[in-house]
C-alpha cells in the first residue's frame, strides 16, 4: 500500500521534472546557439582574405608600374612605383601582426606560402632601399620578383579561400547539429507538456464527475427528507382526523354518564358511573390537546384575536382551581399590575387555555405553600409568570421539557398523571402569539414559569 | 542692392570665430579634403602637411584593435578639430579614401560622438606607409567596448589620403 503510494508519488513528479530538465536542455542549447553567432572568428577570416586578396591586387599594380617605368624611365612614375610598394609592404604586416594570429589553424595550413612571400617583399624592398634602384638589371629582378610574389599571392589566396569555407562548412554543420538538437529537444518539451496537459485535464474531469454524484446523492436526500416529512404529515392528519372522530362518540358518553346521575342510583351504581364520567373526561382532554398538537403541527392554528378585558379573564382562570384546593395546604394568589389591568387584543381561549396549562401543572406539583400568578407591563409587552414553591426541576430535564410527550421524569406520569402534552402545546401557542416560555428553577425550592407576549393596552 | 548683402558677408567674416584663416601648407601634402566645407587654403580645397595636421588639438588613444597586436599608444589630431578646423558641417558625411583606393563612408556624428583620433604616430614613431601610414583612423575601442562591430573596424581607414565631406 505505502510503495504503491510512493510509487504514485514518483510518478506525479516525473512529469514536471522532466519538462524542468528539458526546458534547461533548451535554454542552455539556445545559449550556446547565441555564444556561437557571437563569434567574429569568421569574420576576421574574411579580413585575412580580404588582407591577402589586397596584397596580390597591390602586386599586379606595383607590376604594371614597373613595366610602365621600364618603357618610359620617369621619376614621377618611379616614385609612385615606391609609393605602391610601401603599401604593398604594409600589406604583409598586416599579416605578420595582426591579431588574425589567433587563428591558428589558418597560420599553420598557409605558413609556407606567408612566409615566402614575407621572404620575397624583403627581397624587393633589399632592391628599393639600395642606391641605384632604377636600374634596368635591378629593375628586371624586381620584376621578376614581382611575378614570383604574384605566383605566391594568388594560391595564397585560393588556399585560404578553401580552408575558410571548408572552417565555414564545418561550423555550420555544427551549428545545424545544435539546432537539431533543440528541436527535438522542443518537440520532447511539447509531448512532456501536452502529457501533463492530459493528465490535467482527466484529473479536472474526474473532479467533476464527483462533484455530480455528490450533487446526485443530495438531491436524493432531500427526496428522502420530502418523504419522510410526507409520513409525518400523514401521521399528523390520521391523529386529528382520529381524535376528531373519536370525541363525537365521547361526548355520547360524557352526556349519558351526566344523564346517568340524574337517575336514582345506590352508592355502588354511583361509584362506577362517577368512573365512567371521569375516565371519559380524561380521554376528552387527551384528545383535544392531540388535536391541538396536530393542529400546531401541520401550522393550521389560527388565533382568534379580539378586543379582551385581562381582569375577568384571570379570576375565572383562577376561579377554576379554587374549588379543588381545600384538599391540600396551597394558596394560589393573582398579583396583577395596575397598569397592567386594562383592554388587550389577544386570543382569550388561547392565552387561557396556556395559563391554566401553567397554573395546573404548578398546582400539581406542589404539595404545600403557594402558587402564584404574576402579570406586569414592561416595555417589550405584557409579562407573565407562574411561580410554585413545588419540587422543581432539574435542570437537565429543564431542556427536554417542552418537547411533545415529554415529561420531567418517566415516574412522575406515573405519580402524577398527565400527557405531557401540555408544555409543549403552551410553548407552541405563546411562540405563535409572539412570545418565547422560560422556566427557572431550582430542586426543591420551586420553579417559575415566564413568558411576555407583545401586546400593550388598547386605547380606549 | 549690393551694400546690406557686402555689409552681411563682412559681418560674418567678423564674427564667426570657424572661420579663422587656415594657414597653408608648406610640407608634402599628406591629407586632402574636399566637398561641403567652408575653410579652404588651396582653391577649393583644404591640404594639410604634418606641420598643420600636428597644429590642430591632438590627443593620445590607448587602446586595442585587430590590425596590431596587444594595446598600442595612438597620437593624432583630434577628428573633431579637423572638422572644426575645415569647418564642416556636423550632419554631413565623410568620404574617406586610403592610398590604395579603399574608400569608407563615416558620418561626421562618429568624430563629433567619441573621440576619434587621425593617428600620427604609433607609439611615439611616426607610421610610415609601410605601417599603415601616414594617417591611421583610431577609434577608442577599448573606451567605447560597443564599438567593437565590423562597421566601426570597416571605417577605420589606414593610409587615409583624402576625405570628402558631403
Amino acid at each position: 500500500m505505502i510503495k504503491t503510494k510512493c510509487l504514485n508519488q514518483t510518478r506525479v513528479w516525473l512529469l514536471p521534472t522532466l519538462a524542468v530538465v528539458f526546458l534547461l536542455t533548451a535554454l542552455t542549447l539556445l545559449f550556446i546557439l547565441q555564444s556561437r553567432e557571437q563569434e567574429i572568428q569568421s569574420a576576421e577570416r574574411d579580413d585575412i582574405l580580404w588582407a591577402v586578396y589586397q596584397l596580390d591586387r597591390e602586386n599586379l599594380k606595383l607590376n604594371s608600374l614597373l613595366n610602365r617605368y621600364r618603357y618610359k624611365q620617369n621619376s614621377k612614375i618611379w616614385k609612385e612605383a615606391r609609393l605602391r610598394f610601401e603599401i604593398l609592404y604594409s600589406r604583409i604586416t598586416v599579416l605578420r601582426h595582426g591579431q588574425y594570429n589567433n587563428l591558428i589553424e589558418i597560420k599553420e595550413r598557409t605558413h609556407n606560402l606567408s612566409l615566402q612571400s614575407f621572404k620575397i617583399i624583403d627581397l624587393m624592398d633589399e632592391l628599393f632601399t639600395a642606391t641605384n634602384a632604377s636600374s634596368p638589371e635591378k629593375l628586371t629582378k624586381l620584376l621578376q620578383l614581382s611575378q614570383q610574389l604574384n605566383r605566391v599571392t594568388e594560391e595564397l589566396v585560393t588556399s585560404l579561400k578553401s580552408i575558410s569555407s571548408q572552417i565555414n562548412t564545418g561550423k555550420r554543420q555544427e551549428l545545424r547539429q545544435l539546432y537539431h538538437y533543440l528541436l527535438i529537444i522542443i518537440i520532447l518539451l511539447i509531448l512532456t507538456m501536452s502529457l501533463i496537459i492530459y493528465l490535467l485535464v482527466r484529473k479536472m474531469s474526474e473532479a467533476r464527475q464527483a462533484q455530480h454524484q455528490a450533487q446526485l446523492m443530495a438531491s436524493e436526500l432531500e427526496t428522502a427528507v420530502k418523504k419522510a416529512e410526507a409520513a409525518s404529515q400523514a401521521k399528523s392528519d390520521f391523529l386529528a382526523t382520529i381524535s376528531h372522530e373519536i370525541r363525537t362518540p365521547m361526548n355520547g358518553v360524557l352526556g349519558m354518564s351526566e344523564l346517568l346521575f340524574e337517575t336514582p342510583l345506590n352508592s355502588e351504581q354511583k361509584k362506577y358511573t362517577h368512573a365512567i364520567s371521569n375516565s371519559a373526561s380524561a380521554l376528552m382532554r387527551l384528545l383535544n390537546e392531540l388535536m391541538d398538537i396536530s393542529k400546531l403541527e401541520a401550522g393550521r392554528l389560527v388565533l382568534d384575536y379580539r378586543k379582551t378585558q385581562l381582569a375577568p379573564l384571570l379570576r375565572e382562570v383562577i376561579g377554576f382551581f379554587s374549588a379543588g384546593l381545600n384538599q391540600k395546604p396551597v394558596t394560589l394568589s393573582l398579583e396583577l399590575a395596575p397598569e397592567a389591568d386594562a383592554v388587550y387584543n389577544t386570543d382569550p381561549g388561547r392565552l387561557r387555555q396556556v395559563l391554566l396549562n401553567l397554573l395546573g401543572n404548578a398546582l400539581k406539583f406542589t404539595e404545600q405553600g403557594k402558587v402564584t400568578l404574576k402579570i406586569k407591563l414592561t416595555p417589550e409587552g405584557l409579562f407573565f409568570e407562574v411561580e410554585d414553591t413545588g419540587v422543581g426541576i432539574d435542570e437537565a430535564v429543564q431542556q427536554k421539557m417542552f418537547e411533545l410527550f415529554t415529561q420531567a421524569d418517566a415516574s412522575i406520569s406515573r405519580r402524577y398523571g398527565g400527557t405531557g402534552l401540555g408544555l409543549a402545546i403552551s410553548k407552541r401557542i405563546i411562540e405563535q402569539m409572539g412570545g418565547n416560555i422560560r422556566v427557572r428553577s431550582r430542586l426543591n425550592e420551586g420553579s417559575s414559569f415566564y413568558f411576555t407576549l407583545p401586546i400593550q393596552p388598547c386605547r380606549p | 542692392m549690393f551694400r546690406p548683402a557686402f555689409l552681411l558677408l563682412l559681418t560674418f567674416l567678423l564674427f564667426s570665430p570657424a572661420f579663422a584663416e587656415l594657414p597653408e601648407a608648406k610640407g608634402d601634402i599628406l591629407l586632402t579634403i574636399t566637398g561641403k566645407i567652408r575653410h579652404t587654403n588651396q582653391q577649393e580645397r583644404a591640404v594639410f602637411d604634418l606641420q598643420l595636421l600636428e597644429s590642430l588639438e591632438q590627443l593620445e588613444v590607448i587602446t586595442q584593435n585587430p590590425w596590431f597586436a596587444g594595446s598600442n599608444s595612438y597620437y593624432g589630431p583630434l577628428g573633431r578639430a579637423l572638422i572644426k578646423a575645415v569647418g564642416a558641417d556636423p550632419n554631413s558625411r565623410m568620404r574617406v579614401t586610403s592610398l590604395n583606393g579603399f574608400m569608407a563612408e563615416i558620418p561626421v556624428s562618429d568624430f563629433l560622438k567619441y573621440d576619434v583620433i587621425l593617428a600620427l604616430k604609433k607609439n611615439d614613431t611616426y607610421l610610415r606607409i609601410r605601417d599603415r601610414g601616414p594617417i591611421f583612423t583610431i577609434y577608442p575601442f577599448d573606451q567605447h567596448p560597443h564599438l567593437n562591430t565590423e562597421m566601426h573596424y570597416n571605417r577605420s581607414v589606414w593610409q587615409v589620403n583624402t576625405i570628402e565631406f558631403y
